[in-house]
This record gives C-alpha cells, structure tokens and sequence, in this order.
C-alpha cells in the first residue's frame, strides 16, 4: 500500500513536472515584449529595463525556468495583470464555487444513472430501455453550452422559473440549471453502463438463488445486483473527475457562475496569460491528484482490486 | 488488452472485409446518420455554390430600422444574424469550418497515437518510458483550458484550433494502439518477419499497422464528431476560430446577445451541431459493432 501510494506520488511529480515545462515553454511563446506590457505603454526605456529585472526577464531562459519552478512548488502562480491580485488569491476565492458545482454534477449524476439504468435493465428491451439508449448517444453528442443557454432560455428566461445564471441566495435556485446541464447527459452514459452491469449480473448464480428462494423481482435486482452492478459505474465516475472538472468550464461560463472555470473564461477575454495559465497549472495538477484518489475509492469501495 | 477481440480482428481479416460494410448498412440508426453525415460532407463542399449570399457580408437592409436581426424571409430564408449577415449563408459555412476542423484534427491525432503508440508499443525501453509519461501529461490539462491557454498565448485561428484538439486528443488513440502492438509483437507471424531479417520499421508498417485497420476506423469516426464539438466549444469560448469566419460555436455565442428578440439566432447552429455530432457519434457505435460482430 505505502510502497503503491509513494509510487503513485512519484507520478504525480512526474507529471506536474511535465505540465509545468509545458506552461512555461507556452509563457516564453506569448509575442511581445512582457516587460513593456508591465511598465505601460507610455514608459521610458529606463523605466522598462528595470520592470524587466524586476521580473527576471533578463537572465537566461534556463534560469528563469528554474526560477518559475520554483516559484511555481511554493505555491506563488505570479501576478494577475486584469485583477489586481495575485493569482492564487483569485484561484482560492473561486475553488469554493467550482467544488460545490462539482459536487452536485456527481450527485445528480449518480441519480440518473441509478434510476434510468436499473430501470432500463428490469424492462429490458422495453420501449423506456430504447429511448435510454438513444438519450445516451445524444448526451455524448449535445454540445454543453448549447444545452444551457437553452435551458436558460426556457427555464429562466420564457418561464422566469430560476434566476438567469450567477450566484447567489438561495443557492440551490442558482445551482439547479448549471449542475443538470453537466449531469444529465453524463448521467444517461453511465446508466448504459450501469443496465450492461445489472444485465450480466442477473444471470449470476447467487441470482439466481436469490429466485428460487421466493423473493420478489424487484428486491433482488435492488439488494443483491445493484450493489455489485454500481461498482464499476462509480469507478468510471471517479476516473471521469478530470474531465468533469475541464467540462465544468463551459458551464460555469454559461451560467456566470464564480468559479475557477469562469475565471480562467474572463482572464482569456481579458488576454490575462498569467491568470489563465495558473488555472490550466491548478486545474491539470488537481486532475493527477483527484487520479490517486479515484485509485484508492475504487480500492475501498471493492475489495477484489489489489493496488500495486 | 483485450485477447478475444484481438483473436476476432485477426481471424476474421478475410470475412470481415466483405462483412463490415454490409452489417453496417443493416443497421438503420447508422444507415440513416450515414445520409445526415453524407449531407453534411456536401454542404460543407458545395457551400459557395449553395449558399444564397456571401457569408461575411452584413448586410444594410438585413436588420430592422433599429438595427435588430430579421425573421426569415423570402431574400434570407433563415433571417440575418446582429450584424445583417445571411444566417443560411452563414451556416453552410460554418458546416465547411466543422468540417475541416473535424477532419484534419481526427488525422493529426490518430497520426500521432499511431505513431507514438505504435514506437512504445514495439520497442519499449526508453520510448516507452518517455512515451507512456507524455501521455499521462498531456492526459492531465482539460481540453478546454489548454485551448483557452492557447488562445491567449496565440492568435486564435482555425490552425491553432486544429492543433489544440490533436494536441489534447491523440493520448487515447496512443493508448489503444500501445497496448495492441504489445500483444501483436509476441505473435509468431512477427517473429517470423524478424527471424527472416525484417527491418523493424517494416515489421511495424506491413505486419502489425495493418491489424490496426478496424480500431482506426471506428476511432477516427468517433473522432470527428468529438473534435467538431470541441472546436464549437472553443469557438463559443471566443478561444477557437475567429470572427467574421462562420463557426457554429461563434454563431451560438454571438447570438446569445439577441435571445429575448431572436432565439432562432442560437437555435439553428445548435440543432446544426448536435445532429451532426450525434450522426458521428452513432456511426462510429455501429462501425464498432460491425466491425466487432462476427457470429
């Protein structure tokens, strides 16, 4: 376990390692002459040098990678050029938001996935199981900012039902609409594979004991498959975390809502590089950490998997 | 990696090449997503020639005395977007961005997971290392903030936008072709070619790539439709391809300025994409499956 969890350590290392060259390589690439952007347009060429020594723009690039590297371990992500404020600042006031979104996209998520995909699998073949394979094709292929601004449109805005995007009080009135257009299509992929779970697991002998023995449908689809159906599905989830973060991007864009997606949106718009490099650097980091722990839930949650 | 489909894909080489196209085609979902795509593909060529106004041209008797998108009518079938411009026109074009995008993107990446696959798969050793790190890099940046990283370190274009979606896709092709070579190269047929003197980049061209073929093509099927959507949502983002050039991405987000007077104006380019995408996207799961059946 030590010898796996070190390991697993160590690729994280590697990979932020390899996540931080490629932002500074993509730093050094932006045209123009930083220094002259810091000092304003209007200054003088003394004025100028010194911004450029000040930020250490003037030694060589393999000292000023390092120098990034380090800055970078100790948690200092540089100077917002829009905000006012250094990054991380920004970064740590937007998390909180991000992570609540995030929290009920998997919520939500688990929910559809639970409901459509034991349902799809008790009435195998049904009509409800076809409409479910096609909901989740569509899912995969709806664009996520198309099918917020049209739920803004109807929801929001024609029925004035929730507010129109932002943040605010009552939370979950703001929360509704942003985590239903993140969950549900994904929520419908995951119930196709929780019922290919459920489907193959029904024919188990235990299951078939389970019949025999006079209890009802129902109760042994929901106490003995289930459990066993929804393990790999919440593995998959886990291992999706990444790309539920990136995706929330969209969202939180669409629906105005703070967090570090939106920021990461505002600093594009802005040409803010240092802003939205660190939350690229933040975000990519994250991503390799939430891996482990998806690693180590799939070890809690089934005892069959040996780490190593 | 999975031993039976490999056992399938190798077996079946000969009556799988007379099957696929057939079970493919008996399938109706793909059947009909084929036509959508065909249609697509056409649009897409044929824009200059079908569509009725230039695409960029804002027009000043295409918005009303308040300066405000027109209705469709019988000059613009589909009504004129914020700024006067044909929304029809501007569709047919944007299929064309879809298009490309879609396309040179899905090549560049498979081009690359083939390659870089295919070199750790075979030599292992150092490659490997270095190869199998790379991926779980770049396997680490979201797509959609690299593409914005991107777009502010660059000046957004329809070549950045390709490079950006290769850039953030070729590692699950990688993957895939990985840990294919690395069982194809214990067969004997392989070691065949070695013991007779087979260069290895030959080994690797004539003997192993060929067995890729049916991976390849599903992939690259589920590919386009996963890259068009991205360069739509890079688009939206104003971090993909750039104004006035029509992309169904931009044209969503422009609209959004006029959804109280016009949602036609997000509407069209969004059904646009998402039957095309999902048209992909079903091919792509009826090519697997025909590719895959072999009863």
């Amino acid at each position: 376990m030590l010898a796996y969890l070190t390991h697993r350590l160590l690729g994280v290392v590697v990979v932020a390692l390899g996540v931080l060259t490629i932002t500074f390589v993509l730093v050094s690439m932006v045209p123009g002459d930083v220094a002259v952007f810091y000092a304003g347009p209007h200054a003088s060429g003394q004025l100028i040098n010194e911004v450029r020594h000040s930020l250490g723009l003037d030694k060589p690039k393999y000292i000023q990678y390092f120098e990034y590297l380090w800055q970078t371990v100790q948690g200092n992500l540089g100077q917002s050029a829009s905000l006012d404020e250094p990054v991380r600042t920004a970064i740590w006031q937007r998390l909180p938001q991000t992570l609540q979104l995030a929290a009920a996209v998997i919520v939500l998520e688990l929910l559809v996935a639970l409901s459509c995909g034991t349902l799809a699998a008790m009435y195998e073949g049904s009509l409800f199981d076809r409409v479910g394979a096609g909901l989740a094709a569509l899912g995969v292929s709806l664009p996520g900012f198309w099918l917020g601004t049209v739920l803004l449109f109807v929801v929001a805005y024609k029925l004035s039902l929730l507010p129109l995007g932002g943040y605010g009080d009552p939370l979950p009135e703001y929360l509704l609409l942003p985590a239903l257009t993140a969950a549900v299509p994904s929520g419908f992929w995951y119930s196709r594979i929780l019922r290919a779970n459920l489907l193959e697991i029904l024919h188990a002998d235990y299951i078939r004991t389970a019949r025999s023995k006079g209890l009802a449908r129902h109760w042994v689809v929901l106490r003995h498959a289930l459990p066993n159906a929804i393990i790999p599905v919440i593995t998959i989830a886990a291992m999706d975390l990444g790309q539920l973060l990136g995706g929330l991007v969209v969202i939180e864009t669409v629906f105005s809502w703070p967090g570090i997606g939106f920021l990461a949106y505002e600093g594009v718009q802005n040409l803010d590089v240092p802003l939205v490099i660190g939350t690229t650097l933040f975000t990519a980091i994250a991503i390799a950490l939430l891996n482990i722990v998806a690693d180590l839930l799939r070890m809690v949650i089934d005892p069959r998997v040996r780490l190593g | 990696m999975r031993h039976r489909e490999l056992d399938e894909a190798l077996l079946s080489a000969a009556d799988r090449r007379q099957g696929t196209m057939a079970r493919l085609l008996r399938q109706r979902v793909a059947l009909v997503c084929l036509g959508i795509i065909g249609l697509f593909v056409l649009c897409a060529i044929l824009a200059p020639v079908l569509a009725p106004h230039p695409p960029n041209y804002g027009y000043t008797n295409g918005l009303t005395l308040d300066g405000q998108p027109l209705g469709s009518s019988g000059t613009f079938l589909l009504g004129t977007d914020t700024t006067g411009r044909d929304v029809l026109s501007r569709l047919l074009f944007g299929a064309r961005v879809s298009l490309t995008v879609g396309v040179l993107a899905t090549l560049l990446q498979i081009t690359l997971g083939l390659a870089l696959g295919a070199i750790s798969g075979y030599y292992g050793g150092w490659a490997e290392i270095v190869i199998t790190r790379l991926v779980d890099i770049m396997l680490a940046f979201p797509v959609v903030l690299l593409g914005l990283t991107a777009a502010a370190v660059f000046t957004p274009s329809v070549t950045t936008t390709i490079l950006v979606i290769a850039a953030t896709q070729w590692m699950y092709m990688a993957r895939v072709v990985y840990s294919m070579v690395l069982s194809l190269k214990e067969w004997q047929f392989v070691e065949a070619a070695r013991a007779i003197g087979v260069r290895d980049w030959r080994i690797v061209w004539r003997h192993i790539l060929p067995h890729l073929g049916p991976v390849v093509i599903s992939y690259s099927t589920l590919g386009i439709g996963v890259s068009i959507l991205l360069e739509a949502t890079l688009s939206y983002l104003n971090a993909g391809v750039p104004q006035p050039t029509a992309s169904w991405g931009a044209m969503i987000s422009a609209g959004l300025t006029y959804y109280r007077v016009d949602p036609a104006l997000v509407l069209y380019p969004g059904i646009s994409l998402t039957v095309v995408v999902l048209a992909f996207t079903l091919v792509g799961d009826g090519l697997t499956k025909a590719l895959r059946a072999r009863s």
